[in-house]
């Protein structure tokens, strides 16, 4: 067990870059966790007086338009970035994993969903989101689905690779020449050899699916405009950019903040588990 | 090279055909009535009734998608509620921007995405490479608009340097020098791309780095640096000019952003507005347009990769 | 010429830095082939590396070093020793299938090799190439010089490499395994043509190889490696005669001779340990049937049997068990 451990932190440990990348996560999950007592004042209450007030010891982040203040609704935002990150990931692997496995072990059903995913994979990933977002409507929700649909074709790519090669490994043929069924492959077989690039590609679609929940906020078809998102604070404040930079400042290092520190701690996941990928590591360190 | 083309050309044609149905039942999945879908509340009825016809809203699915992949391939995409003209025209209205702004950004990709990964790769593991993989990795996390509305407050409100939205045509008043329109939207949508273009770069130089001709290359006495860029960039850069289709995508997907910030009147901006002014014609009319760039970008892609690698060219 | 002397050879790893190569010492005279036999892992292919000045960022020469006419090249990279006298070194290697840059034509990667060191025009270069492709007896080599490494066999593409490292003149010539990867009857074709070159330009071969076969039929003089030491150098006949360090023997033990029809396929007890921290004495001591406590001191001494052939060995086998 504490080999293990040893196993998983190692890259984090070696390189102090990664380990910046976990700390700021934790941080958003703490910050998420504990809104209520971390944030000042309420995020959707109104102070006409304190309106656009720079950020000082009152407001430390400053305030909006509305006199709102920006460091409770950055706090609150944290919760909304999770839930859309978690949100995204668990879409696109609820769907993406037995797709991929099922295309990967029936070759005649594989074509097909290969073919609909390469034809899903030429739209391009907002247009796809806004598609749905015009047919599914307006909503945190349905974002998440969006968001979630479009990167299920590459981690269906992903799990459909693997368990194709997989499939061929000499394991898998022998399982199937003692007369092992589907659903045993699966579990014993295909399961336990997709989490380590299934949690690297989690990382990262967690990372990008920030940005275009972002994105869709910012051009309003995101999150309803009460929701106090990160990317809906940017949306709301983009024309008091010259008077009140503050207001974009805050919310936009938490968006890159957390997709940096996402990526990161997906290439150190990476590097840990792909083998070729490690020995550059190695070299890289101690040549 | 005809035969290859014409098999490619063939083996296309049943991904165009599923992403054009999938483009064409989108307005079915809308919810309400097709109809007034694509003619809005005011329409009068004998617009109705015309449409109807046309549609042939009373006949199976696929006879519908037969009839309306017989008039998307005469050109005729449908009529834009909102500007009461056919769908074409208002796409190519915004074309000329959007392709300038693409074009633009390619070049700031391949200009500084290529060359900064291969910098970071020969300096694998120093400060060089540390400092730009780092920010590869940063740009990579910004989101397009807030980037731009950045330098909107730098370049264009406060050093005055650019204008800080809007583009006028080049054949307009100014000519060529309206193109300075574009320089923030282009570095803007190029930051992300280029991230990524040296990450694929580093990556797959590094990995070439480690084949065994290289180290052919090397015992023969060449000198590194020319190792670096004869032996082990030609055969990287076949991962990174694969990448290109997959580049292109991402780059209308944050063109649809960068126009909105920047006020450009391109496809990008145009779509956002019709979404919000439910002119799904139009919608419909830039997803099936865009589709087919796709395609037609990775078939370039194939073509370059077939000419730039041997082993393909031959078989 | 190419000699070198108690070469060491140390590599980085996540678990910390091992020798892999330790005190080495061989030479080489012109038109002489010597072998270099040890399993995988023994570091037979370091050895060459590091003569080549290839070692990968991980290695470093740590004692010792290579000379070359008498010049130190230890530490300098293949294009830094352009200058060096008139001895140089070339190199073949193992997988032809991968050895050869796959984008460029077979004719374009020879006369890189020529043009690094000669300053000649691109028609004379060629045509050199050309006469390169007729030495390594690859027919037809005024078109083949313009196929892609794709389009030929994998003994052509040995052959061209071997065109490749005679390119550049050498006087020495290392081949680390350059048959493993081919058909019988194509390598035999190799070695065949190994020989030849190293009798009639008179280059200096070093020839890495796991298969005690080969060595018999192609080497001069033989040295068997056992984890990073050289355990036994010899003849080559001498060594086939009165194999004299228990680990030679046993790998003799386990070549099938022909005519005879061997109950079991014999084995060496145990098996080759992978790179790890240095033991006191003989390597070989843990697999080793003469193996006594005293065997696992240092430093161990080295026996002669007067005949040109020394063994690394406490309790050597001189005579010749019945």
């Amino acid at each position: 067990m504490r080999s293990t451990l040893v196993f998983w932190l190692k890259p984090f440990l070696a390189r102090r870059i990664s380990l910046f990348g976990l700390c700021v996560l934790a941080v958003i999950v703490l910050a998420a966790l504990f809104a209520p007592w971390i944030a000042p004042y309420d995020p959707l209450s109104y102070d006409p007086i304190a309106r656009l007030s720079p950020p000082g010891p009152e407001h430390l982040f400053g305030t909006d338009h509305y006199g709102r203040d920006t460091f409770s609704r950055v706090v609150y935002g944290a919760r909304l970035a999770l839930m859309i990150g978690l949100g995204v990931v668990g879409v696109a692997l609820t769907f993406g994993v037995p797709i991929g496995i099922v295309s990967a072990l029936f070759p005649r059903v594989g074509l097909v969903l290969m073919r609909g995913v390469d034809v899903l994979m030429a739209f391009p990933a907002l247009l796809l989101a806004l598609g749905l977002i015009v047919i599914l409507g307006r909503g945190i929700e349905n974002a998440i689905l969006a968001v979630g649909v479009v990167y299920l074709t590459t981690t269906v790519r992903i799990v459909y690779g693997v368990s194709l090669k997989l499939r061929e490994e000499v394991f898998v043929e022998a399982a199937v020449s003692l007369g092992a069924g589907a659903l045993r492959i699966i579990f014993r077989h295909i399961l336990p050899n997709l989490v380590s690039p299934l949690l690297v590609q989690a990382s990262f679609v967690f990372a990008f699916a920030q940005l275009q929940a972002a994105s869709l906020d910012f051009l309003g078809l995101g999150a309803p405009p009460e929701i106090p998102s990160w990317g809906n604070a940017l949306s709301e404040s983009r024309i008091y950019i010259t008077r009140a930079p503050w207001l974009l400042i805050f919310p936009g290092m938490m968006i890159v903040l957390t997709a940096f520190s996402l990526n990161l701690v997906g290439d150190a996941l990476r590097d840990r588990l792909d083998p070729r990928f490690r020995d550059t590591f190695a070299s890289g360190k101690k040549g | 090279m005809l035969t290859y083309l014409a098999k490619r050309l063939a083996a296309l044609l049943p991904t165009l055909l599923i992403a054009s149905f999938i483009v064409f039942i989108f307005i079915h999945l809308i919810p309400g009535d097709p109809i007034y879908v694509l003619l809005g509340d005011q329409a009068t009825p004998e617009q109705v009734e015309a449409l109807r016809r046309e549609m042939g809203l009373d006949q199976p699915i696929l006879v519908q998608y037969a009839l309306w992949l017989g008039r998307v391939v005469q050109g005729d995409f449908g009529t834009s509620i909102f500007f009461d003209a056919p769908v074409l025209s208002v796409i190519l209205d915004g074309a000329e921007t959007s392709v300038l702004l693409a074009s633009i950004t390619m070049v700031w990709i391949v200009v500084f995405g290529v060359p900064i990964g291969i910098i970071s790769a020969t300096r694998q593991g120093t400060w060089v490479d540390q400092f730009f993989s780092g920010g590869a990795m940063f740009f990579a996390s910004v989101p397009t608009f807030w980037l731009g509305l950045y330098l909107i407050l730098v370049f264009a409100a406060g050093l005055g340097w650019m204008p800080s939205s809007g583009y006028p045509s080049i054949f307009e008043e100014g000519g060529l020098a309206n193109l300075r329109y574009l320089v923030l939207p282009s570095l803007a949508l190029a930051a992300p791309n280029a991230a990524l273009i040296v990450r694929l770069t580093r990556a797959s130089m590094l990995d070439v780095a480690r084949e065994d001709y290289v180290r052919t290359a090397l015992a023969k006495g060449i000198s590194p640096n020319r190792v670096v860029l004869k032996h082990v960039f030609r055969n990287a850069l076949l991962a990174v000019v694969s990448a290109f289709g997959f580049t292109f995508v991402a780059l209308v997907s944050e063109a649809v952003v960068t126009e909105t910030v920047f006020s450009l009147p391109g496809i990008g901006r145009l779509v956002v507005q019709s979404i919000l002014r439910r002119d799904y014609p139009v919608i419909q009319g830039v997803m099936l347009v865009i589709v087919m760039l796709y395609l037609c970008i990775n078939l370039l892609v194939d073509l370059a990769y077939r000419w730039l690698d041997p082993r393909v060219r031959l078989t | 010429m190419l000699e070198v002397r108690d070469l060491t050879v140390t590599i980085g790893t996540e678990d910390g830095a091992f020798e892999a190569v330790s005190e080495v010492s061989l030479s080489l005279a012109p038109g002489e082939i010597l072998g270099l036999v040890g399993e995988s892992g023994c570091g037979k292919s370091i050895t060459s590396l590091a003569a080549m000045g290839l070692l990968p960022p991980q290695a470093r020469v740590s004692r010792g070093g290579v000379f070359l006419d008498g010049e130190e090249i230890t530490r300098l990279p293949p294009h830094r020793r352009l200058g060096q006298g008139s001895g140089r070194i070339a190199m073949i290697f193992q997988e032809p299938m991968t050895s050869l840059n796959p984008v460029m034509r077979v004719g374009e990667q020879i006369v890189e090799a020529i043009r690094v060191r000669e300053t000649v025009s691109e028609r004379e270069a060629r045509a050199r190439a050309v006469e390169l492709l007729d030495m390594v007896r690859i027919p037809d080599p005024a078109r083949r010089i313009d196929n892609y490494p794709h389009e030929m066999s994998g003994g052509m593409r040995q052959r061209a490499m071997i065109a490749i490292a005679l390119a550049c003149r050498p006087s020495v010539l290392i081949a680390d395994e350059p048959t493993t990867a081919l058909d019988v009857t194509v390598q035999t074709q190799i070695l065949g043509l190994i020989r030849d070159l190293c009798d009639s330009l008179l280059v200096a071969v070093l020839y890495i190889t796991h298969d005690l076969g080969t060595v018999a039929a192609l080497a001069d003089r033989v040295c068997v490696m056992y984890r990073g030491r050289i355990v036994e150098r010899a003849p080559v006949a001498d060594l086939f005669r009165n194999p004299t360090h228990p680990y030679t023997v046993g790998l003799m033990a386990c070549l099938p001779r022909i005519g005879e029809r061997p109950e079991t396929l014999e084995t060496i007890p145990g098996s080759a340990p992978p790179l790890g921290p240095r033991v006191s004495g003989c390597g070989f001591a843990p697999r080793c049937e003469r193996a006594r406590p005293d065997c696992r001191d240092d430093p161990l001494p080295w026996f002669d049997t007067g005949r040109d052939h020394v063994a690394l060995c406490r309790y050597p086998m001189v005579e010749r068990e019945p």
